[in-house]
């Protein structure tokens, strides 16, 4: 995979039905972009909720772009992800923003906003996105400007859900895992940042019972490249809110390197 | 705790009256890139309802979070990026430790856990840091501490024979309420709440969050909440001050709820510097 074909990379977007939009001319040092999304079934939990994956997986493309453009000729890699959702219920369709907050020689922060465009654009989910400011050694990613990434309304008859999407496999009560196929690849051609988001979540509500995550600290530590992916979950404790977790992901075919840590709450039922 | 195998730490920061001396915090630097810190739980760090102040916990891990970075960092500097904490409120804890450890050590980032717990092995909660690493500069601290598998430096403390509160967490670095149903508290840059580059210290920004948090909570649900989560975005320093907060409730169920808090240097042209997520939640009595 590379930059050079800007289709690279894009199967999540593409999943979600994620089309993303730069707001304004391109300004070097800063960058804002909107995206939107159906609120589609596929993506939906048993309570009928948005899954929280889904959210920080928009959350995480909308904020990455964001961040990538406000850099350029450089590029970025997400390190940091934190997200919080506000609203269960969610019309859609799910409209996404994303504005720089810093941007820095060595990292950019980016705030992201998701908002239910059904419902008088009430406030979903809201968080920021660190990334590393990294030089691609093939160059950064080759975009008309002001840029405008389209994907088409996912088919309800044919997408499957986020579970089914990532193959996920239950490993143990504590345990998913899932194989990095070229779907789940970014442009780095590594495990997509809202796949390993996803994998989070599912695996949190695979060992505890509650409703819904509703927070997530996301550690992007490194990329995951070969598979399996491994993600195991430690209950911290329980609080009024629901259960705290901890949950490791691992790279099992790559030394079982640690990809990506969270922290994460599960509401109950 | 507080040993007395403690040594007490010299040098010139933190300065004879300061937060991180009043905390009575004590410190050592394990093997592998970890670290462990200890502060004990004066009345004076306890809340209305018996739980921890959740910015003494917040200084505390910054203090730990904070020097394990620039230990990991070496020979480059460091500059916090974010840090968050997730609280399990508990009562009755006498001293908190922090056991922080380094997750990634890059060419950009260190990223840290830290496990938060009573010395009864009563959990509390976890936080971890993000910081960003710098090209060291002049005027940043010399850290005397070498990155090991093996060494383990001894025990210090930061108090000195005066050290401890004789008032309230609050009272003692002048957090002062301006407009408490909107949030609107500042705090003074003194030399009490400084950092070693002169700025408000991370814990005491995050203090001053958590301060704007429960009054705009309280106002929003009319009781009080424990706050419970913070994610904190540091995005520039309060080299100024006063730090300035500004708060809007984001969602409330009446037992829970989400606060935005974001604090501004208004000795800065009213720069905004943090941007801050809370969590807070009723606790049953």
């Amino acid at each position: 995979m590379s930059f050079h074909d800007p289709d690279n990379g894009r199967s999540i977007a593409r999943y979600m039905g994620l089309t993303m939009r730069e707001v304004g001319p391109p300004v070097p040092g800063r960058a804002e972009i909107v995206g939107d999304a159906p609120a589609a079934d596929h993506l939906r939990g048993p309570d009928g909720g948005i899954a929280f994956g889904g959210l920080l997986t928009l959350a995480d493309s909308v904020g990455g772009l964001c961040s990538g453009l406000a850099v350029l000729p450089d590029w970025i890699v997400s390190t940091n992800l934190m997200l919080r959702s506000l609203r269960r219920e969610v019309i859609g369709p799910i409209g996404v923003a994303a504005t720089t907050l810093r941007v820095g020689s060595r990292s950019v922060v980016t705030q992201v906003t998701l908002r239910d465009c059904g419902a008088d654009d009430v406030m979903v989910a809201t968080g920021t996105l660190t990334a590393a400011v990294l030089q691609p050694t093939d160059g950064p990613p080759v975009y008309e400007r002001p840029l405008v990434l389209a994907s088409s309304p996912p088919d309800p008859a044919t997408t499957p859900t986020f579970a089914d999407f990532l193959d996920v496999r239950a490993t143990a009560t504590d345990q998913l895992a899932i194989d990095i196929t070229d779907e789940l690849r970014n442009p780095w051609g590594i495990l997509h940042g809202g796949a390993t988001a996803a994998l989070v979540d599912l695996a949190g509500l695979h060992a505890v019972t509650g409703r819904a995550t509703t927070d997530a600290v996301l550690h992007f530590v490194s990329p995951g490249r070969v598979g399996p992916i491994i993600a195991t979950v430690t209950h911290l404790g329980t609080r009024p809110d629901g259960h705290l977790l901890r949950i490791e992901v691992r790279d099992i075919g790559a030394d079982d390197r640690l990809v990506a840590t969270a922290i994460t709450t599960v509401a109950p039922t | 705790m507080t040993g007395p195998d403690a040594m007490p730490m010299t040098g010139p920061y933190p300065p004879a009256h300061h937060i991180l001396r009043d905390l009575r915090l004590e410190s050592q630097t394990g093997p592998g890139l970890t670290a462990t810190g200890w502060i004990p739980v004066p009345p004076h760090l306890i809340g209305p309802t018996g739980f921890v102040h959740p910015g003494a916990v917040a200084t505390l891990v910054d203090a730990v979070g904070g020097g394990l970075g620039a230990v990991a960092a070496q020979p480059d500097w460091i500059a916090t990026a974010d840090l968050t904490l997730h609280l399990l409120p508990t009562r009755d804890i006498s001293e908190i430790v922090a056991r922080g450890s380094v997750v990634r050590k890059g060419t950009t980032t260190v990223v840290m856990e830290v496990v938060i717990a009573g010395t009864d092995g009563a959990a509390l909660g976890t936080a971890t840091m993000t910081f960003a690493v710098l090209p060291r500069r002049d005027s940043n601290p010399v850290i005397s501490t070498v990155a090991s598998d093996t060494a383990i430096t001894p025990r210090t403390t930061m108090a000195g024979p005066d050290s401890g509160f004789s008032k309230s967490l609050e009272a003692a670095v002048g957090v002062s309420v301006i407009d408490a149903a909107r949030g609107e508290v500042a705090l003074p840059l003194t030399d009490y709440v400084r950092n070693s580059l002169g700025a408000v210290q991370g814990g005491m920004v995050a203090t001053t969050a958590v301060v704007a948090a429960e009054h705009a909570l309280a106002a929003e649900v009319g009781r009080r909440l424990e706050v419970v989560d913070l994610q904190i975005a540091y995005l520039a320093l309060v080299k100024v001050g006063p730090a300035v907060t500004t708060a809007t409730v984001l969602e409330s169920d009446g037992d829970r709820a989400t606060v935005e808090v974001v604090i501004t240097d208004a000795g800065a042209d009213g720069r905004v510097t943090t941007r801050v997520l809370a969590r807070g939640v009723v606790v049953a009595s």
